[in-house]
């Protein structure tokens, strides 16, 4: 059976399957609607949820639920992820499994409410202090923010680290049928986890490690876990980039927008193809480096002025030239207008060649 | 060719007409407390005759922090980060202390994300009107209730606020605030009254005023409605400012008046209506705030007044003319200051 409902209300329907029982948010939009579903259905699962005063409390309230061993997730957009940020690190750096919905919006500082894509590098790159990362997804469908809600739970339990969910306003507004898996067990506690037995009296959920050596190892095994989730972990679509001369990518709403295009360029006898992270952490580096001996061009498409582009150059490596096209502010990239940039780029191209 | 003379216009003691004090049309829903607030600020700025120019707005987000673009048009705004505007107006008034500082936040933007800064300015004294437009919900992200709420109020959804309310009149009045007020968006004669008094006040003023938001918190069951404050909105005095600049003598029954002398000369008359009630008395104050609570009644008026002859920048020691206008000659160190410090690096 498929249920009709907003992206923002798939999360929280995902989540709920997956295991999580604890949600603590403050409201923003447009992420609004993920804190009013958890607020409905949280409580009748035999979780809880809690309207906290801010977001600083909100994600530090992810931390005390994770230090216990419960699943548990927030949800906020930009201005919310960056006073998040702080905490953030403090789960990476303590090892704990959380997951973050981000939908975001325009910015910097108020920005506005409208989509746009310029959370990429303070979600990706971090925007805390410190050596870590958080893993990244990043769904296209309201399908998807059910599915890889679920499968940023699974990741958080399995790397005991944070997870993002992040999606552009857009894919968190709409409306799409969606269908749902049967639910997981709620998991057990960890073993690591502290509940206030004597068994776990000798669990400690910290983050400080104040000899130079000590926090040098923890480190090193932060990155090797990122190494390990690089190699297992990085997920992508490819569409129709087997024979192609520019390949195109973008992520979220711009995906949908991409697949239109790539059809209306081979339409007009040009070979596109696509190729979407769908985890923007790991980021999709080895198809990058692959498609690149063969692809003279590469196009990002982003609503922002260009973060993930740098990204696809670091992949690429100077192998073929990478182009940016974007809007900004609450726009939306309209296929027309990447139709004519990318016909315009691999006319300069022959040009310089001729 | 008309020969009709035009009326002369209607202007205040430094010359402005009220037109002059007016801001941009509002965006807010019709029948929002706030735009009455605003109304409010418009009338005794222009009434007080405050030069426009020299004020600075202060706001941080939601529906309250919009309003400073609907009124003072010709003021300087400052829209800053939700819950962050004590901070904002902090460091703004102490780079120019001659601008006349007036902030205006929500329940939300004060009570639950803004309520560490809002603790730490009760405490400083900045002479600057801190307004609370306090409708107990989040009315921009659609009703959620804030932390003013009243236990048991009902929401627009039915659902029943179980969380003690933060009562910002009673933190203010404990943590230092030398003014601290509440009102009633309805009350226009109250909200001028006190508005004055807060413009000549040498300190942090604190207006809670209960504006009701119509569209997410104005129905039965709610306590922070537009019905619900009309039956229990108890003011406990009338009040009568007169600036210094005036000299009016009111004929007042004796022992039904009660005056408090600001720093600048200017008086608050306050009119006994069913208490005899002293505000310059913390005491009396928190006293009356928990027993009205007790009561479910609303208490409005200048809860408490303590006319003071120095502010916060007398406490920091900082000299008369603003920071941001001292010459290069008056904010380069002198040599014998910098080879002290030298000496002290040694």
């Amino acid at each position: 059976m498929r249920q009709l409902l907003k992206g923002n209300e798939a999360i929280v329907k995902g989540a709920l399957l997956a295991g999580c029982r604890a949600f603590y948010g403050y409201p923003i939009t447009p992420a609004n609607e993920i804190a009013e579903a958890a607020a409905y259905y949280f409580p009748r699962c035999g979780g809880t949820f809690l309207q906290a005063e801010s977001e600083v409390a909100a994600i530090n309230m992810v931390y005390g639920a994770a230090s216990a061993g419960v699943l548990t997730m927030t949800a906020s957009s930009g201005p919310g992820i960056s006073l998040m940020s702080e905490g953030i690190s403090y789960l990476a750096g303590a090892e704990l499994p959380c997951v973050i919905a981000d939908i975001t919006r325009g910015g910097p500082g108020l920005g506005n409410i409208a989509p746009e894509q310029s959370d990429y590098w303070q979600v990706v790159k971090n925007g805390g202090h410190g050596s870590y990362r958080s893993l990244v997804l990043a769904p296209s469908s309201v399908q998807e923010m059910a599915d890889l809600t679920r499968l940023a739970f699974a990741l958080a339990a399995r790397y005991r680290n944070p997870v993002f969910v992040m999606a552009d306003g857009v894919i968190g507004q709409m409306m799409e049928p969606v269908r749902f898996g049967e639910p997981a067990a709620v998991p057990p506690r960890p073993q690591w986890a502290v509940d206030g037995t004597a068994e776990t009296r000798k669990n400690l959920v910290s983050s400080i490690f104040l000899q130079p050596d000590e926090l040098e190892a923890h480190i090193g095994k932060l990155g090797a876990k990122y190494a390990e989730a690089s190699r297992r972990e990085t997920r992508l679509e490819s569409y129709r980039t087997e024979d192609a001369e520019v390949v195109l990518t973008g992520y979220g709403i711009v995906r949908r927008i991409l697949r239109h295009v790539v059809d209306e360029l081979r339409g007009q006898g040009i070979a596109a193809g696509l190729l979407r992270p769908i985890t923007l952490f790991p980021f999709p580096t080895e198809e990058f480096e692959r498609l690149a001996r063969r692809v003279p061009l590469f196009v990002a498409v982003e609503m922002s002025t260009g973060q993930m582009v740098e990204d696809v150059r670091l992949a690429v490596s100077g192998r073929a030239e990478v182009k940016f096209y974007g809007r900004c502010g609450g726009n939306l990239p309209d296929a027309a207008g990447i139709v004519e940039f990318v016909k315009t780029r691999l006319g300069a191209m022959e040009a310089s060649h001729a | 060719m008309s020969t009709t003379a035009n009326p002369p216009k209607k202007t205040n003691r430094i010359g402005l007409e009220v037109l002059n004090y007016k801001g941009g049309k509002t965006t807010l829903c019709a029948g929002c407390g706030h735009n009455s607030i605003s109304e409010r600020i418009v009338e005794v700025f222009y009434e007080m005759g405050i030069h426009p120019w020299n004020v600075a707005k202060f706001s941080g987000i939601g529906c309250s922090s919009k309003s400073p673009a609907y009124f003072l048009g010709l003021s300087h705004g400052f829209n800053g980060v939700h819950g962050r505007a004590p901070s904002l107006a902090t460091g703004a008034m102490l780079a120019n202390r001659n601008l006349v500082g007036i902030l205006v936040t929500g329940d939300g933007d004060t009570a639950s994300i803004g309520i560490g800064q809002y603790i730490h300015l009760m405490r400083r004294n900045l002479p600057l009107i801190y307004i609370i437009e306090d409708n107990g919900v989040y009315g921009l992200t659609k009703g959620q209730f804030s932390a003013t709420a009243e236990m048991g109020s009902k929401s627009k959804g039915g659902v029943i606020n179980d969380m003690a309310k933060i009562d910002c009149c009673l933190l203010g009045i404990q943590l230092g605030a030398s003014l601290v007020a509440r009102s009633f968006s309805g009350d226009k004669k109250q909200m001028q009254a006190i508005l004055k008094a807060a413009l000549h006040h040498n300190g942090l003023s604190v207006i809670d005023i209960i504006s009701p938001c119509v569209t997410f918190n104005d129905h039965e069951g709610s306590t922070k409605s537009y019905s619900y404050m009309k039956e229990h909105d108890l003011p406990i005095h009338e009040i009568d400012f007169v600036p210094h600049y005036e000299n009016i003598e009111i004929e007042m029954a004796e022992g039904e008046v009660r005056e408090v002398e600001l720093h600048d000369g200017s008086q608050i008359r306050l009119r006994k209506l069913n208490r005899d009630y002293d505000p310059t008395k913390k005491t009396n104050a928190v006293r009356l705030l928990q027993e009205s609570e007790e009561k479910g009644e609303v208490a409005t008026g200048i809860l408490y007044v303590q006319p003071r002859d120095t502010n916060f920048f007398d406490m920091l020691g900082m000299v008369d003319e603003p920071l941001a206008t001292l010459p290069e000659s008056r904010v380069r160190p002198s040599k014998e200051s910098l080879d002290m410090v030298m000496e002290e690096l040694r």
